[in-house]
C-alpha cells in the first residue's frame, strides 16, 4: 500500500524539493542518487525571483477569479437546488434533468463554440469573461439538491404555515442544515476554477490578464527566453499549496460530496 | 412560482447563454461557408462536414483520440480500483494513505504537465533515474512512438487519485455482511472480489467509467503544454486538432463541424451519466 502511495507522491515531493534548488542544478543531476531529490544547497532564490515577476499579479487574479466564481456559484447553485428540491413547480423533474445535464457537460466541451459568441459580447480579456460562463456547476446543483431533499419537509411546511416566505425558509432552515454539502460544493467549485486551463487560455489574449496556470505554461513554452526551471517549480509549488490548504483539512466534506454524486443520491 | 423562477433565473440564464447559445451557434455556423470572418453562403448543407471528414489531420485526430481513450480508461480504472481495494482492507495507516492519495487532486493540470515535462526531458530526472538502474535514456515525449504512452502515464497520474475517491466510497457502501458471508462459506479473497464485491460495486464503477471517459475525451492541457499534437501528429487528440484549426490555422469551415461533433458526443455521454445517476437515486 505504501509503495503505491509513494509512487503517486514522488512527483509532488520532487517538485517541492527541487523548487528550493539552484536553477542550474535541476536538469543536470545524473545517476541514481539522493541528489535527485535533496538539493545540495537549499535556496529561496526561486521564490524571491517569483515575487519580483509578473507571476504575483497572475496569482492574485487567479485567487480573485476562483474566489468570486466559488462564492457566486455556490449562491446560484444552492438557489437552483433549493427551488428544484423544495418548491412545487410543474415539470420539476424534467427541468432538473435539463439543468444538470447541461451543466454536467464540461466547460471544455463548449469552450470553443462559446468563444465565438464571447467575442461579440465583449467578454475577451475581462473578469466577467473569466467568471460568468463557469460559475454554475451541474454536479454541485445535483449534490445540493440531494442534500435539501434529505431535510424533512415538515420543517418547511411548519414554517410556511407560520407565514414564512420561501426566501426565509431557504436562508433560515435549509442553508444552515446543508452546511456539509455547501462546504463540499465550495471545494469542488474552487478546485475546478483554480485548475481551469482551456477557458482562461481562450478568453484571455492580453498577458496582463493571464491567470496563474496560463502564465506558467506560457513561460514554459516561450521560445525567446531560456526557461527558468527553478522559477517554474516554485510557481508550481505555490499553485499546488493553495488548494491543498483548503482540501486537506476539509477533505471529509470533499469526499462525501464527490462520492455522494456517484453513489448516495 | 414567481419565487421559484427568481431562484432558478441565474442558472437558466447561464444555461441559455453559455450552453445552448454556443451549441446553436456552432450548429448554424457549421452549415455556412465563411471566408475572412464573413459568411459568404448562408447554407451549404453538409459540405463543411464533408471537408472535415476528408481532412487527414481530422481523421488522424479521431484515431489518436480513440486509441488514447481505449488505453487510458481501463488503465486508470484498474489501478484506481486496485488502490481502493487496498485502502479499504483496514490496514494500519490506510486513513493517512487515502489522505495522501487525494493530494494529486489539488495539483492543477497545468502544473502536473510542467512537473512531468521537466522530469521527462531527455536530460531530466527520470532519465537520470533510469541510467542509475542501467536503462538507457528514453526520448519520451519527443518520440512519435513513445509520446502517446507517455501521455497515458501523465493523464493517469493526474486522474487516478480522483477516481480512487469514488471507488473507496463505493466500497464502503457495500455492507460488510456480504463479504463476511462469502468468507464464512469458504470463498477466498479472489473469489469474494470477483463474485461479491465487483457486482455490488457495479453502479459506482459504471459512473466512474462514464465520467472518466468524458474527462479523457476532452484531454487538452498535456497536449497543448507538452507536445503540440506531435511528434508527427502522434498525440493530436480531437481537442487539440480543434484548437489548431480554430486559432492557428483559423479555418472555421473545418473547425465548426469538429466542434459540433465534440459537443454532441460529450452530451450523449453525459446523458448516459445522468441516467446512471437518477437510477442510483431510485
Amino acid at each position: 500500500m505504501w509503495l503505491a502511495v509513494g509512487v503517486f507522491m514522488v512527483p509532488i515531493a520532487w517538485m517541492v524539493l527541487n523548487s528550493f534548488r539552484q536553477t542550474h542544478e535541476i536538469v543536470t543531476v545524473s545517476g541514481l542518487s539522493p541528489d535527485l531529490f535533496i538539493p545540495s544547497a537549499v535556496t529561496l532564490d526561486n521564490y524571491a525571483n517569483l515575487l519580483n515577476s509578473d507571476f504575483v499579479g497572475a496569482l492574485f487574479r487567479s485567487l480573485l477569479v476562483a474566489g468570486v466564481a466559488t462564492a457566486a456559484g455556490l449562491a446560484f447553485c444552492s438557489l437552483a437546488g433549493f427551488a428544484l428540491a423544495v418548491i412545487p413547480i410543474p415539470y420539476r423533474e424534467a427541468l432538473f434533468a435539463l439543468v444538470v445535464i447541461s451543466f454536467a457537460v464540461p466547460t471544455d466541451a463548449t469552450a470553443f463554440a462559446l468563444l465565438r459568441l464571447a467575442r461579440g459580447w465583449g467578454l475577451i480579456d475581462t473578469y466577467a469573461g473569466l467568471i460568468l460562463p463557469v460559475m454554475i456547476d451541474g454536479l454541485v446543483i445535483f449534490l445540493l439538491r440531494q442534500s435539501f431533499l434529505g431535510i424533512p419537509h415538515e420543517l418547511s411546511d411548519a414554517a410556511r404555515v407560520d407565514g414564512a416566505s420561501w426566501w426565509r425558509v431557504f436562508l433560515r432552515i435549509y442553508m444552515p442544515l446543508a452546511v456539509p454539502a455547501l462546504v463540499g460544493g465550495a471545494l469542488i467549485l474552487f478546485i475546478t476554477q483554480w485548475s481551469a486551463y482551456l477557458w482562461p487560455l481562450l478568453v484571455v489574449n492580453d498577458p496582463q490578464m493571464y491567470l496563474a496556470p496560463i502564465a506558467l505554461t506560457q513561460a514554459y513554452q516561450s521560445q525567446f527566453r531560456t526557461i527558468d526551471y527553478g522559477l517554474m517549480l516554485a510557481g508550481s509549488t505555490i499553485l499546488t499549496v493553495v488548494p491543498a490548504l483548503f482540501l486537506l483539512p476539509l477533505q471529509r466534506y470533499y469526499v462525501q460530496s464527490v462520492a455522494g454524486t456517484a453513489i448516495k443520491a | 412560482l414567481a419565487i421559484a423562477i427568481a431562484m432558478l433565473a441565474p442558472a437558466i440564464v447561464a444555461l441559455a447563454l453559455f450552453k445552448l447559445a454556443p451549441l446553436a451557434s456552432a450548429l448554424l455556423g457549421s452549415v455556412q461557408h465563411t471566408r475572412f470572418n464573413v459568411v459568404t453562403d448562408s447554407f451549404v448543407g453538409l459540405a463543411n462536414y464533408a471537408t472535415a471528414f476528408a481532412s487527414p489531420d481530422f481523421l488522424n485526430s479521431l484515431g489518436v483520440t480513440l486509441l488514447f481513450t481505449l488505453v487510458v480508461n481501463p488503465v486508470q480504472i484498474a489501478i484506481a480500483l486496485g488502490l481502493a481495494v487496498l485502502f479499504t482492507r483496514g490496514l494500519r495507516g490506510s486513513g493517512l494513505a487515502r489522505t495522501l492519495m487525494i493530494l494529486p487532486v489539488a495539483v492543477p493540470g497545468a502544473v502536473a504537465c510542467l512537473i512531468w515535462g521537466l522530469a521527462l526531458r531527455p536530460d531530466g530526472s527520470v532519465n537520470a533515474l533510469l541510467a542509475g538502474i542501467g536503462v538507457g535514456s528514453q526520448p519520451f515525449l519527443t518520440d512519435a512512438s513513445q509520446a502517446l504512452p507517455t501521455l497515458v502515464l501523465i493523464a493517469s497520474w493526474i486522474g487516478i487519485g480522483y477516481w480512487t475517491v469514488f471507488l473507496v466510497a463505493g466500497l464502503y457502501e457495500i455492507p460488510v455482511q456480504y463479504e463476511e458471508a462469502a468468507s464464512v462459506d469458504g470463498a477466498g479473497f479472489r473469489q469474494t472480489f470477483w463474485h461479491v464485491t465487483l457486482p455490488l460495486l457495479r453502479r459506482t464503477l459504471l459512473f466512474v467509467l462514464v465520467a472518466d471517459t468524458v474527462a479523457n475525451f476532452l484531454l487538452f492541457t498535456p497536449v497543448q503544454v507538452l507536445t503540440k499534437g506531435g511528434p508527427n501528429g502522434s498525440t493530436d487528440v480531437l481537442m487539440y486538432e480543434i484548437y489548431r484549426q480554430s486559432y492557428v490555422l483559423i479555418d472555421p469551415n473545418t473547425a465548426l463541424p469538429e466542434i459540433v461533433l465534440l459537443m454532441v458526443v460529450t452530451i450523449l455521454v453525459v446523458a448516459v451519466e445522468f441516467r446512471l445517476l437518477s437510477r442510483a437515486g431510485s
